[in-house]
């Protein structure tokens, strides 16, 4: 008969083994995992039932997933859709991030875009108490499809997300087969022009930036390359060197410009072909700046102004 | 020439440095002015020569009322060496000495042989020529005070008014100066108002000495007139015996 | 004396002729490449009777050399010119070689003006823009030099020396005005310091059609008064006793002077530096004879700020103000002097 004293330490110990893994178990558990643009794993426990955006493209996906009525806080920025956004609360802007009220109201998912959040702090801040967060950081319109696809698992709209997706996907083979009929080297130059106040120099938008990624699926080419991947300035001297066949002059709702017609009107521009032949176009920045559902919206009027021939 | 009437100045509050002056200047005058420090014999200069503008009293040059003429019309004939000089830049001692022409020129003229001419004989006669590349701000207090001269010379002036001409000069550029101050006195009747410090000096080289004291005219007269020892224990507190003659000498007890 | 003279007229040669080869430099130099070849050609081109030389380049190139490096140049090297000018004028005023235009208040009164107008314009939504910031900054430079002239001046005489302490107070207090507005009204700081310190890229042929007249009658004003100048030197007492008018002659000179430095800072920011260093190397290599100074100051104080600007504007990817520019080479040139004079002490 062995002694009962012998045989209790090892009984305890796994039965202590065995009740720690369970919680750790227990912890570790979350049904929905994934990662997202930043390496990061997500993990939820059953889809996310409040949420709160940090970056207008995101609050557009949610609601486009019909998951809008689950928004409880989203950013400054956020406008569309106009009657769901209205009466929703901020808690994030250019000038800083309302950490506290986030953590009160302690949503289920937060949405973040890290371009807003380069240096990652507002992240960090998050993170750190606990809250979680899904990064996008999307380069190319494919990314986005993704993002959206990721969305819809974390929010329980699988089919949603897989139906929104995929009419993004035909819509833009749509604009690359019409822009792969263009014969090699006709392809026009188009320069998008994000800000010009008719003095200091203008900013535009280069090729490895997305609205440049855009522009060559829709069958044009970015008049300026550059690799930082941000909008530059160039000198009146440049734009007139580049020679772009269309212009494309970004606006937006809130701060209205009238960059076109100081383009249009601007003697010293007059040589370009662009302005020669009137081929100068606003575009709305919503529509190619928000890394969105609507990106398709900017991607198709763009390819519309470049098939205008 | 120049006529003085009861002039009274003052620089600010503190008390007037001349009161009721009168004096009369005829052509071709060499005057003295003597007295003790403060007495406002540089202030009566400056007055005469327009750099003060005056609000008690008359003064008149030439018939004209000083305050009726242009800096240019009196710079044409009057003239002014002062006691001391700061010079803002490096001219040269010749481009210092040149400015002297500046009354004489029109607006775009620039300096032609007969203005270079006078520059050149003044400098000369100063004894200032050797040095007429250096600039000015490197000369001594002497080498300075001539060259200065030799502007006041190169004006041209027919009135000459001097603040102690000689006050940094050693003896034998006193001499040479003063001798030459005569010399112009007499060769062209040139009219000199001269302040001094050195009696015997005034005794020595001109006709007419007018002994101040608190901004008032004492005494004037001829040199044997002016200077007794009466006279310089009033004015200057001194005691001193006079060797008598038409130049009289003093010697400090 | 006429060695001299030959000396002085090389010298005005010399000068004249490196303005000729900066502006050259200037209207060649851009971020599109174009040969010189055609940038002779398109200049000379739009002389009467010679416009089948350049008949042949493309509209584009035109009006890149024509309409936007044409005024930038013309600009850089009008204000230039008239910086240096009226800082040789003032430092013989002053009689000090350590002034500058601006420093009797007329810096900070333009850039207050200036401040104050984009404020405005900003938040009042008022039109004509374009017209109310220099209008603006103009004004307020000679308002900031009236004033200390108008402090400095008892019954008919102009204290030189309260001037300057006049003119030092008088831009402390609009200089913290200024950084008043900037912090609770402008939105954008920097962008607004930007453009304080300066740049003449984006000059249009209207700016420079405003800025030429007064730059041009107003130096060209300055170099009859060289005489008066030199004597100067003596005092002002030793001046008057040399047939100046002194006290219309400080009132002529200030007036140009400031009417010059004034136009400069709505088009072209605040520059220093110019009107103290160009009048300072001429006067070491030629003299203190304001009879030269004067025009030489100018010749070469435009030839300055052509390279300046172009170094602006090509040296990095980005502009670099004009104003630091300036600074940086203006006093790094200034502390040269200083060491290389302590020898002399």
């Amino acid at each position: 008969m062995l002694p009962i004293t012998k045989l209790a330490y090892p009984v305890i110990f796994i039965a202590m083994g065995v009740l720690l893994s369970a919680c750790v178990e227990v912890k570790s558990g979350g049904d929905l995992r994934v990662t997202d643009d930043m390496g990061d794993e997500v993990r939820l426990d059953g889809k996310a039932e409040t949420v709160i955006t940090l970056a207008p493209s995101l609050t557009e996906m949610v609601f486009a997933l019909d998951a809008g009525n689950r928004l409880i806080a989203c950013d400054d920025a956020s406008n569309y859709p106009p009657d769901g956004t209205a009466d929703i609360e901020r808690v994030y802007s250019y000038t800083g991030m309302n950490r506290e009220r986030i953590v009160e109201l302690w949503p289920d998912l937060i949405l973040m875009d890290r371009t807003l959040d380069i240096s990652g702090e507002d992240h960090s801040a998050l993170i750190e108490v606990g809250l979680t967060v899904y990064r996008v950081y999307p380069q190319t319109f494919e990314d986005v499809t993704e993002n959206i696809l990721d969305i819809g698992i974390l929010l329980g709209k699988e089919e949603e997300a897989e139906r929104l997706a995929g009419d993004m996907r035909e819509r833009a083979d749509a604009v690359r087969s019409s822009a792969e009929a263009i014969p090699e080297g006709e392809r026009q130059t188009v320069l998008l022009v994000t800000f010009y106040d008719g003095t200091n120099d203008p900013w535009v938008g280069t090729d490895s930036t997305f609205t440049g990624d855009l522009i060559s699926m829709a069958g044009g080419d970015c008049g300026v390359k550059d690799e930082g991947g941000k909008v530059v300035q160039i000198t009146l001297e440049t734009m007139i060197g580049i020679d772009p066949d269309i212009i494309l002059t970004s606006q937006s709702s809130e701060w209205p410009t009238d960059s076109r017609e100081l383009i249009l009107e601007d003697e010293r521009l007059s040589s370009i072909e662009a302005v020669k032949n009137g081929r100068v176009y606003d575009i709305e920045g919503d529509l190619i700046d928000r890394s969105g559902p609507r990106i398709v919206d900017g991607l198709e009027t763009i390819n519309d102004i470049i098939m205008q021939q | 020439m120049i006529s003085v009437r009861d002039l009274t100045f003052s620089y600010g509050d503190n008390g007037p440095v001349l009161r009721g002056v009168s004096l009369d200047i005829d052509k071709g005058d060499a005057v003295c002015i003597l007295g003790p420090n403060g007495c406002g014999k540089t202030t009566l200069l400056r007055c005469i020569s327009g750099a003060l503008s005056v609000l008690r009293g008359h003064i008149t040059l030439w018939g004209n009322d000083v305050c009726d003429l242009k800096s240019k019309q009196i710079a044409k004939r009057l003239a002014l060496v002062p006691q001391e000089e700061m010079h803002g830049f490096d001219f040269t001692v010749e481009e210092v000495v040149s400015m002297g022409r500046y009354p004489h020129l029109g607006r775009f003229e620039f300096e032609g042989p007969s203005h270079r001419n006078a520059v050149r004989e003044a400098m000369r006669y100063t004894g200032t020529w050797q040095m007429r590349g250096k600039p000015i701000t490197r000369l001594s207090g002497g080498e300075r005070q001539r060259a200065v001269i030799a502007r006041a010379l190169a004006q041209d002036p027919s009135v000459l008014l001097l603040d102690e001409p000689t006050k940094n000069l050693d003896l034998r550029h006193t001499y040479d100066i003063m001798d030459l101050i005569r010399d112009r006195i007499e060769s062209r009747e040139l009219t000199t108002l001269c302040v001094l410090h050195d009696i015997n000096l005034a005794s020595r080289y001109f006709d007419r000495v007018v002994l101040m004291k608190k901004g008032r005219i004492v005494t004037e007269g001829r040199p044997e007139e002016v200077i007794t020892s009466g006279n310089i224990r009033r004015v200057f507190g001194v005691v001193a015996r006079v060797r008598g003659g038409q130049r009289p000498r003093i010697e400090v007890v | 004396m006429g060695i001299v003279r030959g000396k002085i007229a090389a010298g005005i040669g010399v000068l004249s002729l490196l303005l000729v080869v900066c502006f050259l430099l200037g209207i060649s130099t851009g971020t599109e490449r174009i040969a010189f070849g055609t940038v002779l050609r398109i200049i000379v081109g739009e002389v009467p009777g010679l416009h089948h030389l350049s008949s042949d380049i493309g509209l584009g190139r035109r009006i890149i050399i024509l309409d936007l490096r044409l005024p930038i140049v013309m600009m850089a090297a009008l204000v230039g010119m008239g910086l240096a000018g009226s800082g040789a004028a003032m430092q013989g005023l002053f009689r000090n070689p350590l002034v500058d235009p601006y420093i009797i208040g007329i810096s900070a009164g333009g850039a207050g003006g200036y401040v104050l107008g984009e404020v405005l314009v900003k938040s009042t939504d008022i039109t004509g823009g374009r017209l109310i910031v220099p209008s603006l900054s103009f004004i307020g430079g000679l308002l900031a030099v009236s004033t200390a002239y108008l402090i400095a001046r008892t019954g008919n005489r102009l204290s030189i020396s309260n001037m300057l302490l006049a003119g030092i107070a008088i831009s402390a207090a609009l200089t913290s005005g200024t950084y008043l507005l900037i912090y609770f009204f402008v939105e954008n700081p920097s962008e607004m310091i930007f453009s304080l310190m300066g740049t003449c890229g984006n000059t249009t042929w209207s700016e420079v059609y405003v800025v030429a007249p007064l730059i041009i009658i107003g130096s060209s004003f300055i170099c009859f008064f060289g005489r008066d100048l030199n004597a100067f030197s003596s005092g002002e007492e030793g001046a008057k006793h040399l047939g100046v008018d002194v006290e219309t002659t400080k009132f002529l000179i200030l007036s140009a002077s400031s009417l010059v430095a004034a136009i400069s800072i709505p088009f072209c920011g605040v520059i220093g530096f110019v009107g103290l260093i160009i009048p300072h190397l001429i006067r070491r290599v030629i003299g203190p004879d304001h009879r030269v100074l004067l025009p030489s100051s100018i010749l070469l104080g435009g030839s300055f700020l052509i390279v300046c600007d172009l170094a602006s504007r090509s040296l990095i990817a980005v502009v670099i103000p004009l104003g630091i520019i300036t600074g940086l080479v203006g006093g790094g040139f200034f502390i040269y002097l200083l060491i290389l004079r302590r020898g002399y002490s």
